[in-house]
Order: structure tokens, then sequence, then C-alpha cells
């Protein structure tokens, strides 16, 4: 798979390349027992911080979307329902699309939908 | 027991003359992590490197490198003897080539790794046969981080490693340094005001100006944290003094934004009656010039 990973935009590195793995999943470039590019491999060749890229495997392995095998690398996992995955992004997207379409018409721009969602969450879940 | 930061100071004054370099520096730099030290010219980063290393004496405060006092004359002598340290200048012998430099400084090591050594070599592509005045400034750099690697450095400092090298020397000495972290763990200390560099390949920071350190700890630890949360609100006196304390508060009429990682800033906005409030991710860069600047601000 290729990561995009955008270094000076604010957003934590390690949910970068989290949310990345997460849609290559759900869009089926990654399929169950795939393995992923090595930690350091992919720190390498990203040339971003191996711990961080460590830290992104270690949270999806606690989410349960890889597996990380004692010295066979990452691999996403087995058992993972990737239908139950896929259909979730699925149900979710009209509800989304229909909102966009309602902005838009409103006259918002792509970034001022945008900037709403995530004021919306941001309200919602202080971190 | 193995110390949680390969680098702990508290309260480090110094003074040269009339200068005061140093106006408490207190600074933790975790065991393994790669550190961005992030200041302006002047800020007090060489300073700091020059105390740790023993390379100048402190006026006051405490250090302690790879779990030893730094400012003992007796244990800075086995920190640098586990540290590797590249300035800025690459001062090497000018009559020698590369080999001879590297088979020279191999002599003070008893532990040199040859294997590491060849390797290094070979994935640097150093031209071990020509002359080190020969080398450019980014293969220079990458011959200091080979022979670290083969002296088992725990510690790598440098001071502006990629200044003055193009796009792809840059990258290759990032990319170096990364292996490094990656495949033997080494904790790597870099002095620079490249933010984005620091971005790229750091997972810890410490931003300093005017001799302190006035924001520290995991890059993605403060990006999730430090939010710009902009609103529209006609604030009282009160309310803005209030809003004043939660970060850098900035106003034109109507429009507010703050520059936080309070978590209850988006809270009290809301409870003066603001509208429209939008937060947004912030990078480093603007973090770090903010503060900066407000700190100049009101002094």
């Amino acid at each position: 798979m290729i990561f995009r990973l955008n270094p000076n935009s604010g957003v934590p590195i390690y949910l970068q390349i989290m949310e990345q793995i997460k849609h290559a999943v759900e869009n089926g470039v990654l399929r169950p027992g795939d393995q992923l590019p090595g930690m350091r491999k992919l720190a390498e060749t990203m040339v971003m911080n191996p711990n961080t890229v460590a830290k992104a495997y270690r949270e999806l392995e606690h989410e349960g979307l890889i597996e990380l095998r004692q010295g066979a690398g990452a691999f996403i996992s087995e058992n993972l329902n990737t239908k139950a995955l896929t259909d979730r992004m699925q149900t979710a997207r009209p509800i989304v699309d229909k909102a966009v379409e309602r902005l838009l018409a409103l006259g918002l721009s792509e970034e001022e939908i945008k900037r709403l969602i995530d004021a919306a969450i941001a309200e919602r879940a202080p971190k | 027991m193995r110390p949680i930061y390969a680098i702990e100071t508290i309260a480090l004054k110094k003074s040269y003359k009339d200068v005061e370099a140093l106006r408490g520096m207190s600074l933790q730099v975790p065991q393994g992590s790669l550190c961005g030290l992030v200041g302006l010219n002047g800020a007090g980063k060489t300073t700091t490197i020059r105390l740790l290393l023993a390379m100048a004496k402190a006026d006051s405060g405490s250090a302690r490198v790879l779990g030893l006092d730094a400012l003992n004359a007796e244990q800075n002598r086995l920190i640098r003897s586990r540290t590797a340290y590249i300035p800025e200048r690459k001062d090497l012998f000018p009559y020698m080539s590369a080999r001879e430099v590297i088979r020279f400084t191999a002599g003070f090591y008893p532990g040199w790794n040859h294997d590491l050594e060849k390797r290094y070599a070979n994935t640097f592509e150093i031209p071990l046969d020509r002359n080190v005045t020969q080398l450019s400034k980014g293969t220079l750099t990458k011959l200091h981080i080979l022979m670290a690697i083969a002296r088992g450095a725990e510690l790598l400092v440098l001071d502006e490693p990629t200044d003055g090298l193009d796009a792809i020397a840059s990258e290759e000495t990032l990319q170096a340094l990364v292996s490094l972290v990656a495949e033997h763990g080494t904790t790597i200390l870099i002095c620079s005001h490249r933010l984005e560099e620091i971005e790229q390949i750091g997972d810890h920071v410490c931003l300093v100006h005017k001799g302190q350190c006035f924001k520290q700890g995991s890059l993605d630890e403060i990006r999730a944290t430090t939010r710009r949360i902009q609103f529209v609100l006609e604030p009282g006196p009160d309310q803005l003094s209030q809003l004043s304390q939660l970060g850098i508060l900035k106003q034109d009429g109507r429009s507010l934004s703050i520059l936080t990682d309070r978590t209850e800033a988006i809270e009290v906005a809301k409870s003066f009656g603001a509208s429209d409030i939008e937060a947004y991710p912030v990078p480093l860069r603007e973090l770090f010039v903010e503060s900066v600047r407000r700190q100049d601000a009101l002094a």
C-alpha cells in the first residue's frame, strides 16, 4: 500500500498511519492475512520516526485490526470481519453524501464543510 | 536499571560576561527517542550541548546524561565515551582519506565494530579513498554518523546536521538517522531551527527560546492536544482576560482565535455565547512562531 503522510499538518503521524491502514482495509487494498511493511522498513522508506510507526502498529493491534507476530512482522488479522467494517462504512456513506449535498446546496464551500465537521467532532469529544 | 531519560537537565544556568545564555534550561529527552532541540539562533541550544559534554561549565543547575552526572568531570568523561557529537563544523584531519580517518578514529575505541563500519560505508556510499577535504558536506555528516554507529555510541548529538545540504543530501542524512534509531535504538538529539525536519523524523521535541524550554514532549502528543479554536464573539473585558488565560489569544473585531492545549477552551467560549466555533490542528511551526512572538511581546 502507498502511504501519504503529512508531517507538517498538525495531525499526529501515528493517527495518519492508522487511518490509512484502516482505509486500505475498508476499500480492499489490504485483506485479512496480508502482510504490512515491516516497521523499520516503513520508517526508512518514508523517512520518519520508527517509534511513531511502532506506536501506530501497536494501537492497530490493540484495536484488533492487525496481528504482530514475533519475528515475522505485522499482518491484517485473519479473523477480521472486513465485511462488518466495509458494511459500517457503506451504511455511513449515504448519510455523509446526503449531508454534504445539502450543505453544498446551502452554498458552503468544501473547506467550510470540512471545518464544520471537525468543529462538531471537537465539541462533542474534547480530548 | 536504565534511566527513562537519556538527558535530563534541571534549571541549567550559564552566562557569558553579561549575556545570559541559559536562564534555567530544563530538558527531558527520553531514552531511544529522536528529539529535536528547536530554537532560534542564540536560544541556547549550542550552550546546552556544550555544558552536557563538558566543553563549558554551568553556573548552576543540574544535568544527567545516560544516568550520570554531567556536571561532574569524572562522570562526564564516561558520558563522552558513550556519546558521539557531530558539530556544525566538521573538521577532520585534512590530509587523510575517509578510510584513514575511520582507521584513526577506530584506534580510540576498543569496542569498534568493523562489520557495521563496512556495512554503513556501503549503505551511505562513502568514497573511502577520497581525501576528506574533497567530500561533500552531506557525505561528511554520513561519515560521522558511520563512526558513531561503529563505536557503539548510545547517544548521538548533532548540531544543525542538514545546514547547507541540498534536498537530496538532507533526505539521505535524515534517512541515516532514522536507520540508526530503528536498528540500534540510539538516542538522538538534533539541534535545529528546521522544524519541518524535526516534524518529519522526530518523535519528541523541546522548543526553546531565550535560554529556557517553553514546551516539550512527544510530538504526537503535542499535535493531538494543541488546537486553534476560532469563533465569533463580542467579548466583554472580563471574558477577554479569561480567554487570554487559556492560550495565545488573537482578536480582530468579533473574530477571535485561541491557540491552546487546554481542553476546556471550547466549553469556555461556548459559555460566553460564542458562535461558529471551529477547531483546527496546528502545525508545530505555527505553535513555535506564535509562542516565540508572544514571549517577545511580553518581554
